[in-house]
């Protein structure tokens, strides 16, 4: 079965996403398909910047170069341009030559300053909480024709399903690790509290009253304060044990010969 | 200290998630109430323990620490 060029690079992005590790390698990896797809279009090397803007946490920033993401950042100090803009207005927005256009003064400056002559902001479509767009540079002005913008606005289509995918296997992601670290903070309140049942030959209702009393009268954390208490007791800190799939297999499952 | 309740339910109105996630830090924080319990307690739908202020409020600082290095 042919496989269209739209269906190549969803797979192609997918991919980066199973092959990176965090919303910001990802990024950078999306950044360096986008420029150089999108030179292909423009007939020449083009670069290319991504910000991503998620509701409650600082922007991250991607780029296909180092340069790349330095011109990414201009905006940031030098006030709106075309990717700002573009973000705003939810339509790419082409700064053709920097010489002539009067739109963004400061920011052209700045631009022409680091050797960039046209820019393209193209946003991507996400959802309420986050969004993002690909900004592309390039040395020689006018080179982003009807055709090359087109192109990049059907690539920041595709791309923007990709982005919503990892921005949500992030999320997933951290949730898990915080759920892990907060189950392993209980394994010292549990163990805390055998051993003050052991102790006081009680019951575990009563050995929580006992912990959560000593806590108020110390205005100390239970979890630090039952953390102390193993310590005494063993010498050692309190560890979790989690079963990984990655782990050794369990006795049952092995084989012998 | 302060009743940290009406910042909790701010929390998890804007963000449904969240209400899992800050029960898993109560629960890490000595916490007992189920689920269910948790997200009536912190309507003033059900009485628990003084104590069970506290660590909330303990609650709230981990789950805001946690949410600071998202990846």
């Amino acid at each position: 079965m042919a496989i269209s060029p739209e269906q190549e690079l969803l797979v192609q992005l997918q991919d980066l996403i199973i092959g990176t590790d965090s919303v910001s390698d990802f990024l950078t990896s999306l950044a360096g398909v986008a420029a150089a797809t999108i030179s292909r279009s423009a007939g020449t090397d083009v670069e290319c910047g991504v910000t991503l803007k998620r509701h409650r946490a600082s922007a991250t920033v991607g780029g296909s170069s180092d340069r790349a993401v330095e011109l990414d950042r201009i905006e940031q100090y030098a006030g709106p341009g075309p990717c700002m803009t573009a973000l705003r207005t939810q339509t790419s927005v082409l700064l053709g030559d920097t010489r002539s256009d009067s739109r963004w003064p400061e920011y052209q400056k700045q631009l022409m300053e680091h050797g960039c002559f046209t820019t393209l902001g193209v946003p991507m479509e996400l959802n309420q909480e986050a969004s993002a767009a690909l900004n592309f540079f390039a040395s020689q002005a006018g080179v982003f024709s009807e055709a090359a913008v087109r192109d990049a606005a059907g690539f920041a289509e595709i791309a923007g399903h990709a982005v919503r995918l990892a921005v949500k296997v992030a999320t997933i992601q951290g949730v898990a690790q915080d759920m892990e670290t907060a189950m392993k903070s209980r394994t010292a309140i549990d163990l805390a509290c055998g051993i003050v049942m052991a102790q006081n030959r009680c019951t575990q209702s009563e050995a929580m009253k006992i912990l959560t009393k000593a806590s108020s009268t110390r205005n100390q954390k239970l979890r630090d304060l039952a953390e102390e208490i193993v310590v005494k007791a063993s010498g050692e800190k309190p560890q979790t044990h989690f079963d990984r799939a990655t782990s050794k297999p369990h006795p049952a499952q092995t084989t012998t010969n | 200290m302060q009743d940290p309740r009406p910042q909790a339910q701010l929390l998890v109105r804007n963000d449904h998630s969240s209400l899992c996630l800050l029960w898993v830090w109560y629960r890490a924080n000595g916490g007992e109430a189920r689920l269910e319990e948790f997200d009536a307690y912190l309507h003033g739908l059900l009485v628990l323990d003084p104590f069970d202020l506290k660590i909330l409020a303990w609650a709230m600082e981990d789950y805001g620490r946690a949410r600071v290095s998202l990846p």
